[in-house]
Order: C-alpha cells, then structure tokens, then sequence
C-alpha cells in the first residue's frame, strides 16, 4: 500500500497539471470536445485524490490533518472539489485553470514535502479535531477560490477599463457574476472558519495542554475572521463593493497564506506538528 | 438544367442604384409574374438593402443574362443601368452563389446571418406562386441544410459586428442581466432611437429616454412604451440608471466628469456603464477613471467590431469547406 501511496504521490501533481493543461487549451481554443471532456478530466483527478488520501488514512491511522503538508494536499482536493461543485451548479466553464493552478501549487508542496506520519499524538485522532481541520479547510477553500474570482474580476476589470477586448474579455464570465462568485465563496469561507475558530476556542483547551489564547495561528486566524466579516459586513450593509470588495478577499486571502506559513514554520504554537 | 442567374449587390453597385432596384413584396410577385410568362420555369427573387436577385431556370437555352437583367429594370420603370452592374452566374455556379449567400459570407457583414432567414422569405413567396419546381426545391433543401451548418459548425455568425450590438455585448461583460437593469437613452435622434429599439429587443424593461426636443421623445416613448424625462432637468435622475447611452447632436459634452461623480455618489458607488455613441462626444471620457465607471465612445465600440469582423473572416475557409462538401454531395 506504502508504495501505491508513494506512487500516487508523484503522480496527482501530474494530472492537476495534465487537467490545468486540458482547461487552458480550451480556454484559449474554444473545444467543443474538450469543453465537455475537461470537466471529466477533473472528475477523474478528484478521484484519484480522493483514493490517495483515503489509503494515506487507512495505512497511517489517521486522517490527513496532522502537519502542514498533509494539509496542503487536502487543501489542494477542497480547492478543486469545491470548484468542481461550483462549476456544475453554475455552469461557468471558462475559470476552472485559474482555480486548479492553485491545486497544482499546494499539490506539488505537498508531495515534495510530506513525510510518512505512522505515529502522532493522541489528540490529533479527535474526531472533534478532524471537524475542526475540516471545516478549517473547507473555509481556506472557501477563501482561496474567492480570491481567485476577485483576481479575475480585477483582471477583467482593468482590461474594460482599458478597452482590452481580448481573450479574457471573451472567456470570462460578467463583472456582476465574478463579483458574486468571489462573495459568496468568501461567505461560505468565513462561516466554516467560524465554525473551526468555535469548535477549537471550546473544545481545544480542555484536550491540548499547550493551548493558548495568544497562540499566533489563533490570532492570525482571527484577524482573518474579522476582515472577511467587516467585508462581509460593508458589502451587505454598506458601500462596499466592486473592485473595492474584491481587493478586500485579496488581502483576506495574502493574510491567511501568511498566517498559515508564519504560525506553521516561523512561530511556535501548538498548531504545529511537527 | 439550365440554371441561369443575375444578381446586383454591395460589391457591383451603389447604395442608390441599389435602392431604385429593391423589390417590396407585392413588386416580387408581380416580376415572378412576368418572368414566369416566358423566361424562367422555375424561379427565385431575393430582394435586401444589399441585393436584388433573380435566379431560375430557363425556359430555353436562348434565354440569357441580359433577358433578366431587362425584367428587372422594366419592373422598376429605371433607365441607364449598365449590365456591368450585375454578377452573372450559370449551371453550378448559380448553386454556389446561393450556397455562399446562405452562410453570410458574401455579406456586406460577413456572416451577417439575416440573409438565411431574408432567402427563406424568398423562396416562400416563389412557392406560394407556383414557380418553384423540383431543382429549386432540392437546392433550397441544401440551402437550408447549410445556413444551419454554418451557424452551428462554425463561428462565422458569432459576436456583435455593429455598433449598436457590440455595445451591448460590453454591457453584457459588465451586467448580468440586462431585463434587471434600467437603462437611460439621451438623444432619440436615428441613432438613439436604434440604440433604444435594440436594447429593448434584448430584454431592457427599464428603458427611459430623454431629448431636447421633447416631443420627440414622447413620440418614441409612446411607441416603445418606455419613460420619458425632460432634458433640462435629466441630470437629476441620473443616478437611478445602470447603463446611460448618449446619442445628441451636442457640439458640447453634456455630461462632465463632476455629474458622473455626483451620480456614482448618489448611486452608492454602484457600477454604471456610459456608451457615448455621439460624435462629437455627450460625454467626458475623463469620466473613465472614476471607480465602477465604464465609459465607452465610439472608438472602443469600433474595436469590439473590427476584432469580431476579423475573427468572423477567419471562420470563411471552415464555411467553404462545408459549402465544397454540399457542392460535390449535390452533384453527386
């Protein structure tokens, strides 16, 4: 099994790559074939992901979540799954390259980096905690696909703006639905994020006796928080929106990355494993 | 089968001259009348702002271009028209000549893909007259088979290739729902009053209009059923459109920078799209750097035309090929 796990390892950041190459080729071509073949490109990579980290579970005894690098590659599978959903309730084909680069990316520092964990602490195997990491992630997920729109939409903004009437002015979805797209996700990101900062804050300090309150992934995490829920916030009850609500999940997004890298490898908390 | 055909058109003749040989529907029946008498068996007249047709099978092998050509110009009562003003066409040739009309690429806006449903029209009219026998059917099988094939194989119809619906497209970039949004036309002179026309085809329910002369937007108004604002005091309902498009004569803008910032502050900041279709322009373009503005002229407008133009002209050897194809199916 260790060897089919090794195996799959290399092999995932490949079909990321090989289903990035499908969905800019359309992109840029406009295949009908391929239109309709890359979502099952997708399809089968999920799959394949979905295999690895169940056999990653069975093999180590314990689900993915106790170090940085497992987590990257659960967060490149969220990223791609929560798009794969997004892209068959909306039917909005012509931004999944610009989403699944960002697989690639947490997948290729997953599989150089990730070790072979037989052993972690007894907390780790919570199921509380695996709620707490899951719906953690599926926030981060949330965060990154609504930086992504907001990138998008930035892009396509500058080139109207600029009177650019070219590829992406063609493939790309309306300002209105990219604007949409980038709030909504950042709602579902920020609920599931409340919901991981609730479970940890109650439940954590009774099993971890190295909890803190100042812990900086805690802190970090919540400063987030409340960004997203100030945008959030000004967007339904203010002036806030457009280019000016997209910079927000920019910013929201540059802050959660730098948290994450900051409390994960410079700083010393209990969030880190290893 | 001696298939014979004549056609007058954007390439081989003035606007004018094309005018003064356009066909109403009640002149096409009557020239199919007289053509029928003793020079075509079968027969079909196109008649479009761009062309004047006829196209048939002779009854005889004496019956030649210039027989046609006469028909016409008798039916029309119009002296000097050279016989260099018409493209003459026979046997296989006339069948490729409807082939390539069909797909719109011998459009004045290629693929341009009002001339399928114009040629329908035609034929239609030549069947209720008895004047379409066995071979025009079976052409007009292809035909149809082809303008289909056109469209949905290829992308020679795809993309606004006038101003009016490339601005459009650029609203539909901006909004995503154009029956949602209001929109505010200001000037219903030709242009406007297209302008206003065509975003109502495409869904405008809020549609409002405003002109110096205010009887003529009423007028419009009425017939669009639309609202409609007096022009000295419009600015003040500025901030209640989404989309603003400006057609005056105004040698002057009538709208500064400072009315659209005053605009997007009423509007909370809300995007707005302004298309200044005037020239000179309504609008000032400095306006352009305002947040959630976006303003297009005439100018932008003409990029999203020329580009689609270009990419409708590299679709033309897809089209041939599927024209070729038919071609040789049909001889065969």
């Amino acid at each position: 099994m260790i060897s089919t796990i090794h195996s799959l390892n290399v092999l995932l950041p490949i079909f990321y790559f090989t289903t990035f190459l499908i969905y800019l080729f359309d992109f840029i071509r406009e295949n009908k074939i391929l239109n309709n073949s890359k979502r099952l490109f997708l399809f089968i990579t999920l799959c394949v992901h979905l295999f690895y980290l169940l056999l990653r579970t069975i093999e180590f005894d314990h689900p993915p979540i106790t170090n940085v690098f497992e987590i990257f590659t659960l967060l490149a599978f969220s990223v791609s799954f929560a798009y794969f959903i997004l892209e068959l309730v909306t039917d909005i084909r012509g931004t999944g390259m610009y989403i699944i680069l960002l697989s690639i990316a947490f997948q290729i520092v997953s599989s150089i980096f990730i070790k072979d964990l037989f052993y972690v602490r007894e907390e780790l195997r919570s199921n509380l905690l695996g709620i707490h990491v899951f719906s953690a992630l599926i926030g981060y997920a949330g965060i990154t696909i609504s930086a992504v729109y907001g990138f998008l939409f930035l892009m396509l903004y500058n080139h109207l703006k600029q009177n650019k009437y070219g590829l992406l002015f063609d493939r790309l979805p309306n300002l209105e639905i990219l604007e949409k797209l980038c709030f909504y996700s950042a709602v579902i990101g920020f609920v599931l994020l409340t919901i991981a900062i609730v479970i940890g804050v109650i439940w954590l300090p009774q099993s971890n006796l190295n909890f803190s309150y100042t812990d900086p992934k805690l802190l970090g995490t919540l400063i987030i928080w409340i960004i997203y829920g100030i945008g959030i916030y000004r967007k339904i009850y203010g002036n806030l929106r457009g280019r000016k609500l997209v910079i927000v999940s920019i910013v929201g997004f540059i802050l959660t990355i730098s948290s994450t890298i900051l409390s994960n490898f410079l700083a010393k908390s209990f969030h880190s494993f290893y | 089968m001696n298939l014979i055909g004549i056609s007058i058109n954007h390439r081989t003749a003035s606007v004018e001259l094309r005018e003064s040989l356009n066909l109403t529907n009640e002149e096409i029946v009557k020239l199919i009348n007289s053509l029928k008498q003793s020079f075509l068996k079968e027969g079909l007249i196109i008649s479009t702002c761009n062309r004047t047709e006829i196209i048939g099978i002779a009854v005889s092998e004496k019956i030649n271009f210039n027989d046609l050509i006469a028909s016409l110009i008798n039916q029309k009562n119009i002296n000097d028209v050279s016989s260099d003003s018409f493209e003459k066409f026979k046997s296989f040739l006339v069948i490729e000549h409807l082939f390539k009309l069909v797909t719109g690429i011998d459009s004045m806006l290629i693929g341009d893909n009002q001339i399928f449903k114009q040629v329908k029209d035609s034929f239609r009219i030549s069947d209720r007259d008895n004047f379409i026998g066995f071979y025009l059917k079976k052409i007009m099988d292809s035909c149809l088979r082809i303008g289909k094939r056109a469209i949905t194989e290829t992308a020679i119809s795809e993309g606004a290739v006038t101003v009016s619906f490339a601005a459009v497209q650029l609203i539909e970039k901006i909004f995503a729902n154009l029956s949602k949004k209001s929109v505010l036309v200001i000037g219903t002179g030709e242009t406007g009053e297209i302008a206003a026309k065509h975003l109502r085809d495409r869904g405008v329910t809020r549609l409002a209009l405003t002109n110096r002369t205010f009887e003529k937007a009423e007028k419009l108004a009425k017939e669009l059923n639309t609202a409609v604002f007096p022009f000295d005091n419009f600015k003040e309902h500025l901030h209640k459109f989404d989309i603003i498009v400006s057609a005056t004569g105004s040698q002057n803008f009538i709208l500064s920078k400072t009315d659209i910032e005053q605009t997007m502050k009423k509007r909370n900041y809300d995007p707005i799209v302004i298309v200044d279709i005037a020239v000179p322009r309504d609008v000032d373009p400095d306006c352009r750097n305002l947040d959630n503005v976006f303003y297009n002229d005439i100018d932008s407008l003409n990029i999203i035309v020329e580009q689609n133009l270009n990419k409708r002209k590299n679709e033309i050897p897809k089209v041939e090929k599927i024209i070729s194809e038919e071609l040789n199916s049909f001889i065969e």
